[in-house]
């Protein structure tokens, strides 16, 4: 939480979309606690830096072969 | 996924102090994060301020500190909206915003602290920067 107000959240560990449903949940009982937050950016983490939080290496994939 | 996200922010209390007859959370939220606010600048709540002439305005909360003892009021309005009201004039522009801008930090964190508490973290609330010249953030450290 800065000084003008704003906030910047740190979303670490979640899979696929949870941390977007839990940044709505959130939001919702924010606003019950007086606080309305309104999305200015978000960035989407890199793979090094969720293996940097997790340890975990993101799996990388072989392409499937496909017919011509 | 995992998302770094930004969120500007605006407060806005609960029209009626007393609903069903007890404290709405968010003006209790108010009244701790004034109470936070004086604590940190070696002032103390009260429910007026005065400006530079002597004259007395009564607020819903207020912070009178020895830096500016006119101090900073909050004034909820009838919609919810949150004002907050000081005279500045003579040179207490700095101090009377950062009153301002301590009360209203506060109130975000102890929302983010309380939100999260609701959905089952465990929380810890600290502070970040604030040194010579930085800019003081608060940190909330929400654990499932």
């Amino acid at each position: 939480m800065e000084r003008d107000g704003s906030v910047e959240a740190d979303f670490r560990g979640f899979v696929g979309d949870d941390c977007l449903e839990e940044a709505e949940r959130l939001a919702g009982i924010l606003a019950r606690f007086g606080l309305e937050v309104d999305p200015v950016r978000a960035r989407r983490k890199t793979p090094a830096e969720i293996e940097a939080e997790t340890g975990v290496e993101e799996e990388e994939r072989d392409r499937v072969p496909t017919r011509e | 996924m995992s998302v770094i996200s930004s969120y500007r922010t605006r407060i806005r209390l609960s029209p009626e102090r007393l609903v069903g007859g007890e404290v709405d959370p968010t003006w209790r939220l108010m009244e701790e994060a004034v109470q936070a606010a004086a604590d940190e600048l070696g002032g103390r709540v009260t429910d007026r301020i005065t400006d530079y002439y002597g004259r007395v305005t009564v607020c819903d909360f207020a912070v009178v500190t020895p830096e500016f003892p006119r101090g900073v009021g909050v004034r909820v309005e009838p919609s919810g909206e949150v004002v907050f009201i000081y005279d500045h004039y003579g040179g207490y522009q700095r101090v009377g915003a950062e009153i301002r801008e301590r009360i209203a930090q506060n109130y975000t964190a102890l929302a983010v602290a309380r939100a999260l508490e609701q959905m089952n973290y465990s929380v810890e609330i600290g502070e970040a920067g604030g040194g010579r010249g930085e800019a003081r953030a608060v940190v909330v450290r929400g654990t499932l």
